[in-house]
């Protein structure tokens, strides 16, 4: 039975630092690109499975719903799998239909308006902070913010200390 | 003329455009990009749209970048679409460094797109030596 080692919400999905550092240290067999939009659209799938392979895993692109049944057939088989998904919401969804991990990883989530800076990456709304904290609670996932293995490390605690969550 | 754009991790843009300005003095069609820390990435996509637009004098637009499959590369791998649809054409060269963009800023002015493309990534490869003594 394959199993997720590692769990990341990224909005950059496969990018310079996945591919140097995170892929490496997260000990997976294969990286599985989560969303909908890059999934869906040929040229930019071609573009990420030819980016993310030259970290020498194994590299898959798939809808939510194509990753939801999956691991509903065989668990993803024998891979050891860094699961990325683009936001947290969709982290939310593939848990809520039955995807199960340990520790979820949110590594890239832009400041936008409304939002509070968590790390240098990462900034959540409110309402993340809620599902979050859901996530941690209903699902016993163990969730922290970090963009790379050797940056500071914050976890949801401290996180939603800082939103009044 | 050929537009050039460079977009990179960090200042990494900007000072290798310095670099080549030090040398060739100061270009018109010539425009660099960072991709800063924690930026949003829609605006730095739309960014980039918009700056490849500017280079552009009809004739297409070189954009170079530092790695393949990176942040920088993926955002202006996104923008093809809608540049192609403005009426703007452009080739991507990953692995930027000084000598590619000195050559791709003096022969922009008498070649197209296609051959310039070819040509520079030809030379880029062409100036990396091992060199002992």
């Amino acid at each position: 039975m394959g199993k997720i080692t590692f769990a990341r919400v990224d909005e950059r999905l496969v990018h310079a630092q996945v591919m140097m550092t995170v892929a490496g240290s997260s000990g997976a067999s294969a990286v599985y690109v989560v969303n909908d939009e890059t999934a869906n659209d040929d040229f930019m799938k071609m573009i990420f499975e030819n980016a993310a392979s030259r970290t020498g895993l194994k590299v898959k692109i798939m809808t939510k719903d194509n990753a939801i049944a999956k691991w509903h057939e065989n668990q993803f088989g024998d891979d050891k799998v860094l699961l990325i998904t683009k936001t947290i919401e969709d982290a939310g969804y593939i848990v809520n239909k039955g995807i199960t991990f340990e520790f979820l990883n949110v590594g890239g989530n832009s400041l936008k308006p409304g939002a509070t800076p968590i790390i240098n990456e990462v900034a959540i709304t409110n309402d993340q902070g809620e599902l979050l904290k859901n996530l941690a609670e209903s699902n016993g996932i163990n969730i922290y913010f970090q963009s790379t293995p050797s940056t500071t490390r914050v976890e949801l605690g401290d996180a939603l200390k800082k939103i009044n969550v | 003329m050929i537009g050039v754009v460079v977009v990179t991790h960090g200042e990494f843009s900007k000072g290798i455009h310095q670099a080549t300005e030090m040398i060739v003095g100061e270009q018109e069609q010539f425009e660099s990009i960072p991709l800063h820390e924690g930026a949003d990435l829609e605006v730095f996509t739309d960014e980039i749209g918009k700056k490849i637009q500017e280079a552009d004098a009809g004739e297409g637009v070189l954009v170079f970048v530092d790695l393949f499959g990176a942040t920088p590369f993926n955002s202006v791998v996104r923008q093809i679409k809608a540049l192609r649809e403005t009426g703007t054409q452009l080739k991507i060269i990953t692995g930027v460094n000084l000598g590619m963009l000195l050559e791709a800023i003096s022969m922009r002015s008498f070649k197209n797109l296609e051959t310039l493309h070819e040509k520079i990534a030809e030379i880029g490869k062409e100036s990396i030596e091992a060199v002992s003594f």
